[in-house]
């Protein structure tokens, strides 16, 4: 099947006034129609620059150097401005972590939904706000004329972050970009709002990218999982494939240090040393610093991300030279 | 063992007198009448969802918040009839790990010299070369080479600042230390290296925490005991093996449902058994009712009184 979008070697860099750094560093992925990819990795691994990257959300110092995404046979990273402009917020829309901060306080929520549908479709003022007051009823919300004339401080985060669903849903997106959705709320909302995400995805048939930290959201929703490390995609694979057969040590290393419910633990497992920093250099694999397995090859050579078996690909030498 | 800190029928309560636009005052009853105790050597976890109290309880314990009425006793006594200067020694018995770390470091200072302030608060005697020496003992304690002291907080990650947030509370010597979501904002790596620290710290220090957090799997790794906060109340507590054996309130209950684990469930609806409708706190009778799956008629009249209902197993709910 031909995916719905399909990035190929994705660079994006950073200006800083001491030199160009590479925060994603040759990024490949594929969308399935209908599917629900999570983009995981700690702060500082890229995810999020990824998702700005496709939508062209980027500040001023930052920029894409390489690469491509194709979505309806076009380079989304390369139109011009105002086709861009067309496409974010139509055909594809984002979620973003904290919806405070994303929904304007002086404006209803009405306005606002109505304000982002008039220019992507071609409805008048009354039939958009009568599309805001269904999409919000999707969204299991009560009393949906009421909330459209509210304000965002008049409602809860939970409800927020609904709201900010039904808008980003308004134009029948075919991409939704979530980043970290539910971060933000607590874990009764959370396991609200990922319902609502699972219900939707077969409702609308949206493909998703899930960006978020916690491989427990991962575990629930997504279909197929990318880990990110270090501005690159270390191992991808099929969720359940991902989370019953990891290859790649960093995320072994990540599955193990999360506490467990359900069992007694003495010591977490922890991965030694930390994230490096987008300003560092790292010659050969960026993992090796930290992996237990590295080899005298891992700090010379990087490896490519290649693959394991049927639909799970690894970046890693051990693993590739037959390693367990 | 015996126990360092004891509250009892501790409330702290707000008094919203100045509302926008106008209209009787309202009172938040941010913590209402809870009573409990931390063992010498223990850690006692307190977990709920934001706004449930669990942070004002932290505070209102170490009188960073004055508490509307109870008592705090450590070691007998009840340090809120103490005043300023008398409670001074408690504060070094009592510190605070916060959730973030720059909240008790000042950004133009070294780290050495916010580590040497409350040293030298509550040792005013010492030397200097004493005093460097601390310094250098509690650096390599929480994992840092001791010429780090000359950094300043931008220069650290958050993991880093967060070990060096630790590494001021212990500073001191405490006996009782309030940790408020210490890893709540640290990515999953960072989160184990600094929860596997603070429990060594407690091994060797001989520690109590009064340990709050709203993430289930990080109390179940660190606790002895757990308590269940909701609407400024404890709703249950127990010990940590029971509660996660055999946890008895509803409320607990789908909490622990609504946590998505790492592991592939088959059944996707697991994560949402029970939650119901999030509505608001009943104003009558258990903060819970409108929520709860077992609400029965007595539920919204009546607040439920605390109940044992295994030794040393506390539970605030009409069903048990």
């Amino acid at each position: 099947m031909e995916p719905i979008l399909k990035v190929q070697n994705l660079h994006t860099e950073i200006k800083m006034d001491y030199g160009t750094f590479e925060a994603v560093n040759g990024v490949d992925f594929e969308l399935q129609k209908g599917e629900t990819l999570g983009l995981v990795g700690e702060s500082g691994c890229g995810k999020s620059l990824t998702s700005l990257s496709l939508t062209g959300l980027l500040g001023p110092k930052v920029r894409v150097s390489q690469g491509q995404a194709i979505f309806e046979g076009r380079d989304i990273l390369h139109l011009p401005e105002a086709e861009k402009r067309a496409l974010r917020g139509g055909k594809i829309s984002m979620i973003f972590q904290e919806p405070m901060t994303a929904l304007n306080p002086l404006f209803t929520i009405g306005n606002q939904m109505v304000e982002m549908m008039l220019p992507h479709m071609k409805i008048s003022r009354k039939e958009a706000l009568a599309r805001a007051v269904k999409l919000l009823t999707d969204m299991g919300i009560e009393r949906p004329e009421r909330i459209v004339k509210s304000y965002p401080f008049q409602l809860s985060g939970g409800m927020l972050q609904r709201v900010m669903i039904a808008m980003s849903l308004s134009c029948n997106p075919r991409i939704l970009i979530a980043d970290e959705p539910t971060t933000a709320l607590d874990v009764t909302i959370q396991a609200q709002i990922l319902k609502l995400m699972n219900e939707l995805k077969e409702k609308y048939d949206t493909s998703i990218i899930l960006i978020t930290h916690n491989l427990g959201v991962v575990a629930q929703i997504c279909d197929r999982v990318a880990v990110m490390y270090f501005g690159q995609i270390v191992e991808t694979a099929p969720v359940k494939e991902l989370f019953e057969n990891p290859r790649h040590f960093y995320t072994k290393g990540l599955l193990g240090c999360i506490p467990k419910l359900d069992e007694d633990e003495e010591l977490l497992n922890t991965i030694p040393g930390m994230v490096p920093a987008v300003t560092e250099k790292i010659e050969g694999c960026s993992f090796a610093p930290r992996c237990s397995k590295c080899m005298e090859k891992c700090r010379h050579s990087m490896p490519q991300l290649e693959p394991v078996s049927e639909g799970h690909s690894c970046r890693c030498w051990y693993v590739l030279e037959g390693g367990k | 063992m015996s126990t360092l800190l004891e509250v009892k029928h501790l409330s702290k309560f707000y008094i919203n007198k100045k509302r926008i636009f106008g209209g009787t005052p309202e009172t938040v009853k941010a913590v209402n009448d809870i009573s409990f105790h931390v063992d010498e050597q223990e850690t006692l976890g307190i977990v709920g969802e934001s706004g449930c109290g669990k942070s004002t309880t932290g505070r209102a314990v170490l009188r960073l918040h004055e508490p509307t009425a109870g008592e705090v006793l450590f070691r007998g006594t009840n340090i809120l009839d103490l005043s300023e200067d008398e409670m001074r020694p408690y504060r070094q018995k009592m510190q605070m790990v916060f959730q973030n770390a720059n909240s008790c470091l000042d950004p133009r200072w070294t780290v050495e010299r916010s580590l040497a302030e409350p040293i030298l608060l509550h040792n005013p005697g010492i030397g200097k070369g004493e005093l460097d020496d601390k310094i250098d003992t509690i650096m390599e304690e929480v994992g840092f080479s001791p010429m780090y002291k000359k950094k300043y907080p931008h220069e650290f990650s958050g993991g880093q600042r967060q070990r060096i947030g630790i590494a001021k509370a212990i500073s001191v010597s405490p006996e009782f230390v309030v940790c408020d979501e210490p890893v709540s904002a640290l990515d999953v790596s960072v989160q184990a290296q600094v929860l596997n620290l603070m429990k060594r710290l407690k091994e060797e220090r001989k520690l109590s925490y009064l340990f709050i957090s709203h993430d289930l799997s990080v109390i179940r790794f660190i606790s002895d005991r757990v308590g269940v906060m909701y609407a400024g109340r404890i709703v249950e507590l127990a010990e940590t093996r029971e509660f996660f054996k055999n946890a008895l309130h509803p409320y607990s209950k789908v909490l622990m449902a609504a946590v998505p684990k790492p592991v592939i469930m088959e059944d996707k609806n697991a994560l949402y058994q029970g939650i119901g409708k999030i509505s608001e706190v009943s104003r009558s009778g258990c903060p819970f009712a409108t929520r709860c799956p077992h609400a029965m008629d007595i539920c919204r009249q009546q607040m439920p009184e605390e109940r044992e209902a295994a030794p040393g197993h506390k539970v605030m709910c009409h069903l048990y």
